[in-house]
């Protein structure tokens, strides 16, 4: 009888766990929860490692593997790859990092099972198989993907999506400790922090954009603010930059920028064919126009009425208050 | 220095419009082209040969007959040899039978120093395929590479980005590569290169041309994955207008914004 | 039926891409047929003028409002009818239909004999109600010819409410008539298949006079072939490229176009479509007189296939829109500043003989100034930027005079671009289709209920 063992790859970052590892534990506590099964972790180290930092972490077991080279997918692949072999779990995520994303290709062919990427969500099928569920063809579709024939069922979860478990008190996981003594074909020249991206609004997550309805270019100083404490970027529609109180590389528009952000926050915006033509694929679209009648309203998920020189002072507030924005502290 | 680079032949749409009664995806026109990502591969692979006299560029795509076109355009581009990986038994393949057939493929064809993948498809979006490969070739592989520093005859510098830091790696030859979108901005097709690339040969490989010949390694029955079901995601639910105070206003804001933290 | 106050809510429907302002006290932007006859009833009634709108594509100001009610059809939309003929295809379509919607409805339609519409600007938000009404043809004229042949019929409503099918001769008054005589309900468009190969090819010349000799070539008749033809052939000179290249980082659909080989004077985009055989043909006849007139072929840019053509049509549309760009940034300095451009096409001219012409007529120009446009009938764009109130009055003055000399060297004014309100700043009044549009005007609406002021 085969067992219903989850496996979960961790990875830690300057001595802290990655969210990822309890997002990653939390859903293999949920599918486990069912099917029985003990929840394991999968942690990598070179030389040293610190049990510490897992505290609270419901794990059952967790085995420490040895590599070359964390910066290695050969070598990292191969850990995890004995390891899997070895106890030959039912269930084996890895988070959606790059780390794990180029790790579970090698481990994958290693173990000849089927692999599915970046998993928004992950539960059990009526016969029994892990259906993995992710989107398809840019997010346009869902698909559903099982692996029913070949062990461990794989896949890479995308983080910050599935939600991350609770700490629990009390007994710390059984740790096992697999050395190896392994080379590693690669050797690192340089490590440097990333340089801050160059601008381009097409790469930005959250956008705040100001369109005809702002009337000066200090009120744009808010706006600017705003941004800036949502961890957003300023933007504008053509009229701003007709205006003159934002250059072209603000713009976003059939003439400007082709945005792909997750959550885009419209203020004195109308709409115009030229301007969702660049902002149509936001994923989510809060409009505030004095105008009830305003086009954007068609296509804005959030559409509000409303009056931006009274809601941008209320939302600066309101982070003040609450000092929850990104910067947390208030000016 | 002999380089492989690996290229498909996508869906020019990608936004798979679907029927939401049936589960059918819409399709207009089936226009297809070349996956953007692999187009930043075989730019970095003139680039080497551009430095580089004697170095030779061979293109390998699976996939039907007209896949050919992407071999041309390849060829239009500077390309030197391509091989279409072409067999019924080929079809529904998932990672792990995609990147087995890819190997037996470059294996097939010959000894590759370098072998360049894009970063992802536009239609499969997995970028899984070129570590899977480097599995199988047992050789050591890079993702998210955007910087080729150095190539030399028996090892090469990159730079790869990961969330937080930029990593300079020295791997030895051969080895996979797969890079970035903006490592570098493809060259257009050439004119002189396109009218000659009619008359190149293209290699047509099929199972009888690999080293295993086993209809069991491949396509959907090498395929450990299985797609169950598609179906449309659930749209963001569009809110009537709202027309409340600022405070209130401002509130609701926050919340949505909240919710991606 | 919602007629809207005229407030800053609005302001944007109060111009162009000609940069003219212009002032209204309502606004409509009806969704049925029913909603279109209560809006000019309406007015009607009131005897307020009404200005129809499309996309504000437009760039002499045709759609920009002269007091009263602007009637925005940009939400009267979709397609009526199709039909599949031998030649090809007969499609309806409703006026405020945006092109980019229309082709893919077009797509959409004819998956298993697929079909396109051979008379399309560029600009893809363009509505086809305005493409009928200014009979806008887009760059495949050269292969194609002109936009009226692809109209075969117009459903028009005049200002009583009563609706007729236009086809024959009252259908050419129609168009090209910039809504001065009616609103225009519906377009039925001819559309023809998508040929079996098409190649898109850019030349780089470095020295402009042999790309004008290029030209001249295209225009003969020694490029052909019995299975494939050229049907777009389009000249950007210099100025025009360093203004894109300077612009482009900022405009996502330009990501993948790399930058043009150093040194180029001037660029001529080709496309051809026809049968494989025919199209590698003259592709062949072209790289050899490019190459003899200085043009490298290993740099020449040759694509194909209409998914990978894009790109460079998009290159080529995206002058015009960056021009449009830069007179607004003068326009934000001085609003009298407005945009400045030739539309005159030159029957018995060449190309060389043409632009020969035109530079010894600027040679003292120090306006900076970029010339894009088509090789077919010598139609070439000349864009001006003036900066200041006075160089741009400078500049009219310099433009009538151009006007009057263009119609003795054989030139035609307003070729595509229409009158709007803007040209008759620097067109003389006494211009023969000036004449002719003021007597359809005095037939059809002599009370001047549609379209105050254009033309006048």
């Amino acid at each position: 009888m085969k067992n219903n063992d989850c496996f979960v790859v961790l990875s830690c970052r300057n001595g802290n766990l990655h969210p990822s590892a309890w997002e990653l534990t939390g859903a293999a506590r949920r599918l486990t929860k069912t099917t029985g099964g003990r929840v394991c972790g999968i942690l990598l180290f070179e030389d040293t490692y610190d049990t510490s930092m897992f505290s609270g972490l419901p794990l059952d077991i967790l085995y420490l593997c040895q590599t070359a080279a964390l910066y290695d997918p050969q070598s990292c692949g191969d850990a995890i790859a004995q390891c899997v072999r070895e106890y030959d779990p039912a269930v084996l995520l890895l988070p959606g990092t790059t780390f794990g994303r180029a790790i579970a290709p090698r481990v994958a062919v290693a173990c000849r099972t089927g692999l599915t990427a970046d998993c928004t969500e992950l539960e059990w099928g009526e016969d029994g198989f892990l259906l993995q569920i992710r989107p398809a063809f840019g997010g346009d579709i869902m698909a559903r993907i099982v692996t029913d024939h070949t062990r461990p069922q794989m896949a890479t979860v995308r983080p910050g999506i599935l939600p991350a478990c609770e700490p629990c008190e009390g007994a710390m996981a059984e740790v096992v400790v697999r050395a190896q003594n392994s080379r590693s074909a690669l050797s690192c020249m340089d490590i440097q922090p990333k340089a801050t991206e160059k601008f381009k609004l097409s790469e930005q997550k959250i956008i705040v954009a100001a369109g005809r309805g702002v009337r000066s270019a200090e009120d744009l100083q808010s706006l600017q603010e705003l941004a800036d404490r949502l961890g957003g970027t300023l933007a504008c529609s053509r009229a701003l930059v007709e205006a003159g109180f934002l250059t072209h590389r603000h713009q976003i528009g059939l003439s400007g920028a082709s945005i792909r952000a997750d959550l885009l926050l419209t203020f004195g915006i109308s709409g115009s064919v030229q301007f969702m033509a660049g902002a149509r694929q936001a994923k989510k679209i809060i409009a505030v126009n004095s105008n009830p009648e305003a086009r954007i309203f068609q296509f804005a998920h959030v559409p509000i009425v409303g009056d931006l020189y009274e809601i941008v002072p209320e939302l600066l507030g309101q982070l003040d208050m609450e000092g929850d924005s990104l910067h947390g502290t208030a000016l | 220095m002999r380089i492989a680079v690996c290229m498909k032949q996508v869906p020019a749409r990608v936004q798979g419009d679907m029927d939401p009664e049936t589960g059918v995806i819409r399709r207009d026109r089936l226009q297809t082209t070349v996956n953007r990502y692999d187009l930043s591969a075989l730019e970095a692979a003139l680039r080497i040969k551009d430095a580089n006299a004697d170095c030779r560029i061979d293109v390998f795509t699976m996939g039907p007959e007209r896949a050919k076109e992407l071999l041309r355009t390849a060829f239009a581009m500077g390309a030197d040899n391509g091989y279409l990986i072409c067999d019924r038994a080929f079809g529904g393949a998932d990672v792990l039978a995609t990147s087995y057939t890819l190997h037996q493929a470059i294996q097939a064809a010959g000894t590759y120093e370098l072998i360049l993948c894009g970063r992802q498809t536009t239609d499969g979006d997995t970028a899984q395929v070129s570590g899977a490969l480097a599995q199988w070739m047992e050789v050591p592989h890079l993702n998210w590479v955007n910087q080729i520093l150095e190539l030399g005859e028996s090892d090469g510098t990159v730079c790869v980005e990961t969330e937080e830091e930029k990593l300079t790696l020295r791997l030895p030859m051969p080895c996979v590569l797969s890079v970035e979108q903006d490592l570098y901005q493809p060259r257009m097709p050439i004119l002189r290169l396109k009218m000659a690339a009619k008359k190149k040969p293209i290699t047509q490989l099929s199972l009888e041309s690999f080293d295993d010949t086993d209809p069991e390694h491949y396509g959907l029955r090498g395929s450990a994955t299985r797609v169950r079901k598609i179906y449309p995601p659930e749209p963001i639910a569009h809110q009537p207008v709202l027309q409340e105070s600022a405070e209130a206003a401002a509130r609701h804001i926050l919340s949505h914004w909240r919710e991606l933290r | 039926m919602n007629l809207l106050k005229m407030s800053s809510d609005w302001k944007d429907y109060l111009h162009d891409e000609s940069k003219l302002e212009g002032a209204a006290e309502s606004i409509s932007f009806p969704k049925t047929e029913q909603e279109i006859a209560e809006v000019i009833a309406a007015m009607n009634e009131t005897q307020t003028p009404i200005t129809i709108q499309g996309g504000k594509t437009g760039i002499v100001g045709a759609a920009v409002p002269a007091g009263g009610h602007i009637m925005n059809l940009s939400e009267y939309c979709g397609v009526e009818r199709f039909e599949a003929t031998e030649e090809g295809g007969l499609l309806t379509v409703r006026a405020g239909t945006r092109l980019d919607n229309l082709n893919q409805e077009i797509a959409r339609l004819t998956v298993d004999r697929p079909l396109f519409f051979p008379s399309q600007p560029t600009e893809t938000t363009a509505t086809i109600g305005g493409v009928a009404a200014t009979a806008a043809s887009g760059i495949q004229a050269f292969g194609y010819g002109n936009a009226s042949q692809y109209v075969s019929a117009v459903r028009v409503m005049d200002k009583n409410g009563t609706i007729t099918e236009q086809t024959g001769e009252a259908l050419q008054d129609y168009l090209g008539s910039e809504g001065m005589l009616g609103v225009i309900l519906s377009v039925t468009i001819r559309l023809l298949p998508v040929p079996t190969e098409q190649w898109g090819i850019a030349f780089f010349f470095p020295e402009h006079e042999c790309a004008w000799k290029f030209a001249d070539f295209i225009q003969g008749t020694d490029v052909a072939s019995e299975t494939a033809t050229i049907t777009v052939a389009e000249y950007i000179g210099q100025a025009a490229l360093a203004m894109l290249e300077k612009r482009k980082s900022q405009m996502s659909k330009l990501d993948d176009i790399p930058p043009v080989p150093e040194g180029t004077e001037a660029m001529i985009y080709l496309e051809i479509a026809g049968e494989e055989d025919g199209v590698e043909e003259i592709a062949g006849v072209l790289m050899e007189a490019a190459a003899e007139l200085g043009s490298d072929p290993d740099q020449a840019w040759a694509l194909s296939g209409e998914s990978e053509m894009e790109g460079l049509r998009v290159f080529r549309h995206v002058i015009p829109e960056t021009a449009n760009l830069l007179v607004e940034e003068n326009h934000r300095n001085d609003a009298q500043i407005t945009k400045l451009s030739t539309d005159y096409g030159f029957s018995k001219a060449s190309f060389s003989q043409m632009m020969c012409w035109y530079e010894e007529q600027m040679q003292d120009w120090t306006t900076e100034r970029i010339v894009f446009g088509h090789i077919g009938g010598s139609h070439v764009h000349w864009n001006f930027f003036p900066k200041t109130a006075e160089e741009y009055q400078d500049c009219l003055t310099k433009l009538k005079w151009l006007a009057i000399n263009i119609r003795l060297q054989g030139g035609c004014a307003a070729q595509e671009n229409g009158f709007g309100k803007l040209k008759r700043k620097w067109i003389p009044v006494e211009n023969f289709r000036m004449g002719a549009m003021r007597r359809l005007k005095q037939q059809y609406d002599p009370q001047c209920f549609w379209n105050p002021q254009n033309y006048y």
